[in-house]
């Protein structure tokens, strides 16, 4: 596994792009944090998140992991454009030539997906935890409850991942992987809007369940909008109250599970 | 003799295409093996099966009888594939790095197999700035790098200029002394005659030949010859019912002879008939007749 590793991190780690990326992202993870701390204006109003809550515990675990995890396409562009990469400069040939195995080709660039996810976390949990420490909340509550979003965050991340991997592997074209990613990010809505037409009158309350089965969906379903939660959205009637996203969260592992293993057979069956 | 590699029945089918077939060979230890035959023939196709890219539809074959799985196979033989394949943004130094990892090598290897290419000097500069001859010198060293028993090159020479050709040649000539076993795919009989000690001629994707270079030519010699008069030169092979003609280009032709002759025997014989050769190359004989039919078909 550290033979893994280190090949995978020589190949990324001088691959400049890749680098600037990274460092993009992890400014970015500070960045949307810390900005979004500060007041601001919206609609000519002034509005102060953490006076609402957001920085405190327990919904800052809530409220960080959701705003981050917007960044996880930068961490797809990575992904995509090193794998492409192995394609377009038969390098990944090169390398079962030179004696990895297909199944060891894999695995190294999960445990890279893997090791991605983990450091973005870590980087989120520290947020979390030191915001949620500066803004003690009204009554006090403990800095173990809700943590569980960060394991949402790693799982809504390392899911994406693992789809961003899989088309990569399928298309083995950096700009068609791209466009798929963007244009599925879009399929799953307009899959909504088409079988609300062709119910109209009907019982909608299905079409919603259907498009929350969709493996995009299913993943960000898990962390759900944080404004939901303030007393603001509550008064509006559009009021969500936290429960756990066990359909969510067993979904998001099997598609993650499915993409894995769609991508395993490809490799293995194909001739390179 | 110790057998190093052995192949057995193996097929490779693209839908219809078939196109490996059936094919059997083996190699010894110590021998350099040309896989001859034009391209399409399956050259790419079996060393693509030997070295897992390829899945095979069947047959099977054994490396150095059977006794390592073959990831551990691989990492002690080196290969090259039709291009040099190497991660572009990398140094030559890092993609060697890189190698040496996969293979479970020292990274202390990397300058010895530089030096033996003659890429020393420029190991710092990025794979994209290399010429074609570089990165395919590169590709050697990189199969060079745990010492292999066997060296298997595709079309190693293929689209270089002839400087560049030469070099290759050296090399592959200087790693043969030391006695490891290369097999050299090639469409060039010319590459095949210089370095190989035994040929596959493949056509098809089956094998025509199998066996040592200098046994095919037992009987008869090959010559190329060319003569100031190319016209009174062909009427004058007539008298020689014992000459074939191969191949005839604009000043010269090529011959086939039924017995074996010396050059200096074929020129005093053209010199009793009043024609003065002005240029006389003896080849391997069969080899070049069965190659260039071969190819016609």
């Amino acid at each position: 596994m550290k033979r893994l590793l280190y090949i995978e991190w020589q190949k990324l780690y001088n691959y400049r792009l890749a680098r600037i990326f990274l460092i993009i992202y992890f400014l970015l993870l500070l960045g949307v944090s810390i900005g979004l701390y500060q007041e601001f204006s919206l609609f000519g109003k002034e509005i102060r998140l953490k006076d609402q809550g957001f920085y405190s515990f327990p919904l800052v675990y809530n409220f960080l992991t959701y705003a981050n995890s917007f960044l996880k396409i930068f961490l797809a562009f990575i992904i995509i454009s090193t794998v492409v990469s192995e394609f377009t400069n038969r390098t990944f040939k090169q390398n079962l030539i030179d004696g990895l195995t297909r199944k060891e080709w894999l695995i190294s660039k999960l445990a890279m997906i893997f090791l991605l996810c983990l450091f973005s976390t870590f980087v989120v949990g520290i947020l979390c935890a030191f915001f949620g420490w500066v803004n003690p909340s009204k009554p006090p509550v403990g800095m173990g409850v809700q943590m569980e979003f960060l394991i949402f965050y790693f799982l809504e991340n390392f899911a994406f991942l693992v789809f961003a991997f899989f088309i990569s592997v399928i298309l083995r074209k950096a700009i068609f992987a791209f466009l798929f990613l963007f244009v599925w990010k879009f399929i799953e809505p307009v899959i909504m809007v088409i079988l609300n037409f062709a119910l109209k009158g009907g019982d909608k309350t299905n079409v919603k369940k259907i498009i929350e089965f969709l493996p995009l969906d299913v993943q960000s379903n898990m962390i759900t909008n944080p404004v939901r939660r303030t007393e603001f959205a509550k008064s509006l009637n559009i009021g969500l109250e936290y429960q756990f996203p066990t359909i969510s969260l067993i979904l998001t592992i099997v598609y993650t599970l499915l993409f894995i293993y769609l991508t395993y057979r490809i490799i293995m069956k194909k001739d390179w | 003799m110790e057998t190093i590699l052995e192949i057995k029945d193996l097929t490779k089918k693209f839908g219809k295409l078939t196109a490996v077939n059936n094919l059997n060979f083996q190699v010894e230890k110590g021998n350099v093996y040309g896989l001859l035959g034009p391209n399409g023939s399956g050259k790419s196709t079996t060393l693509g099966m030997i070295l897992t890219t390829i899945n095979p539809t069947s047959g099977s074959w054994t490396w150095f009888g059977n006794q390592f799985s073959t990831s551990q196979v691989l990492k002690k033989i080196g290969a090259t594939i039709e291009r040099p394949n190497f991660y572009p943004y990398l140094s030559a130094q890092k993609n060697l790095e890189i190698v040496a990892a996969i293979k479970e090598t020292s990274k202390n290897n990397i300058e010895e197999a530089l030096k033996l290419v003659g890429l020393y000097e420029r190991k710092d500069d990025k794979f994209s700035t290399y010429s074609l001859g570089m990165k395919q010198r590169l590709a050697i060293a990189a199969a060079m790098l745990n010492h292999p028993e066997v060296l298997i090159l595709d079309e190693p020479t293929n689209g270089l200029d002839p400087q560049g050709i030469i070099q290759i040649r050296e090399i592959i000539n200087n790693i043969a002394k030391k006695g490891t076993t290369i097999i050299l795919a090639s469409h060039l009989l010319d590459e095949v005659e210089k370095v190989c000690s035994h040929v596959i001629i493949l056509r098809n994707g089956k094998s025509l030949y199998s066996g040592p270079v200098d046994a095919i030519s037992e009987e008869g010699d090959v010559f190329s010859i060319k003569a100031s008069d190319v016209d009174l030169l062909k009427k004058t092979l007539l008298d020689f019912p014992d000459f074939k003609i191969l191949q005839e280009f604009k000043d010269g032709i090529e011959i086939a002879t039924r017995e074996n002759i010396e050059g200096d025997t074929l020129n005093k014989m053209f010199a009793e008939k009043g024609i003065y050769l002005k240029y006389l190359v003896k080849k391997k004989a069969n080899l070049e007749e069965q190659f260039l039919e071969l190819i016609k078909k």
